[in-house]
């Protein structure tokens, strides 16, 4: 898988918070992240969702999803949902690492 | 949580989500969804919509509901199911109707649905006497992960001796 080019714009939602977007495009691949607690860098894989800037005004027009359990959710669907008008809405609950997330094809 | 569980689930979740993309890819459908009322059970005043949320950590997860004009399928992914999915699908029933976030749903009918991968005869039957409808649903990538699991791990429920 290749390694995704950066800069990365990790998603990152509190408890309860969420995401609404429709979704332009999608890629994947992987990022070497480097846990804040001090443990060994990690090869993840990330799931990059180009979103419009009504969602993201800022630079970059992206969204990296670096959650396992997020990603297997989420990218099963991605034919569904990107480069059409369908929105997704992703929730999350609770806090890393124990952190579940909702998401709502509307 | 243990990584091995995790895994799992996740293996469980895009065997899910794959079955959705491919079967409902129109519908509304909502994936974890929390199910029953959000308010906490004890009276208590001045929480913050924090401590609120905190207080309804103890809600129900549905896999999936699937939101079509005329019904609601609530749906339950195991790779080899438990006999406990069916209890499961058996309360979700009833935490749909009171939970805040299909209340625009209410009065639709109720279909309630397990995905498997390894069938499991005995638990089919006891399925359809709850009302459950069963598919079986085999992504290509599974294959693998059933060959590495122990003989016993991949057989279903004896009917007969």
């Amino acid at each position: 898988m290749p390694v995704l080019p950066g800069p990365y714009e990790i998603l990152e939602l509190g408890d309860g918070g969420s995401l609404t977007t429709t979704i332009l495009k999608s890629e994947e691949g992987e990022m070497t992240i480097n846990p804040r607690d001090g443990r060994s860098p990690k090869t993840i894989q990330v799931v990059r969702v180009h979103v419009p800037p009504e969602t993201k005004p800022l630079f970059p027009g992206y969204y990296d999803l670096t959650s396992s359990t997020l990603v297997a959710q989420l990218k099963p669907l991605l034919s569904t949902l990107v480069g059409n008008s369908r929105q997704v809405r992703i929730t999350k609950v609770g806090v890393a690492p124990r952190a579940r997330f909702t998401v709502e094809v509307i | 949580m243990t990584e091995k569980v995790r895994t799992y689930q996740q293996r469980e979740m895009r065997m899910l989500s794959e079955f959705i993309a491919r079967e409902y890819p129109t519908d509304r459908v909502l994936i974890n969804q929390r199910l029953g009322v959000v308010s906490p059970s004890i009276e208590v005043e001045g929480l913050s919509p924090e401590e609120v949320r905190a207080l309804g950590v103890f809600r129900r997860y549905a896999d999936a509901i699937v939101i079509q004009p005329d019904r609601l399928i609530i749906i339950e992914a195991e790779i080899r199911p438990s006999p406990g999915v069916v209890s499961q699908l058996d309360l979700y029933e009833r935490l749909l109707p009171t939970t805040p976030e299909l209340a625009d749903q209410r009065g639709k009918r109720i279909q309630k649905m397990i995905l498997w991968v390894i069938p499991d005869p005995v638990l089919e039957t006891i399925a359809r006497e709850h009302d459950i409808v069963v598919r079986q649903y085999i992504p290509a990538w599974i294959n693998d992960y059933i060959g590495s699991l122990d003989h016993r791990k991949r057989v279903a429920t004896k009917m007969a001796i």
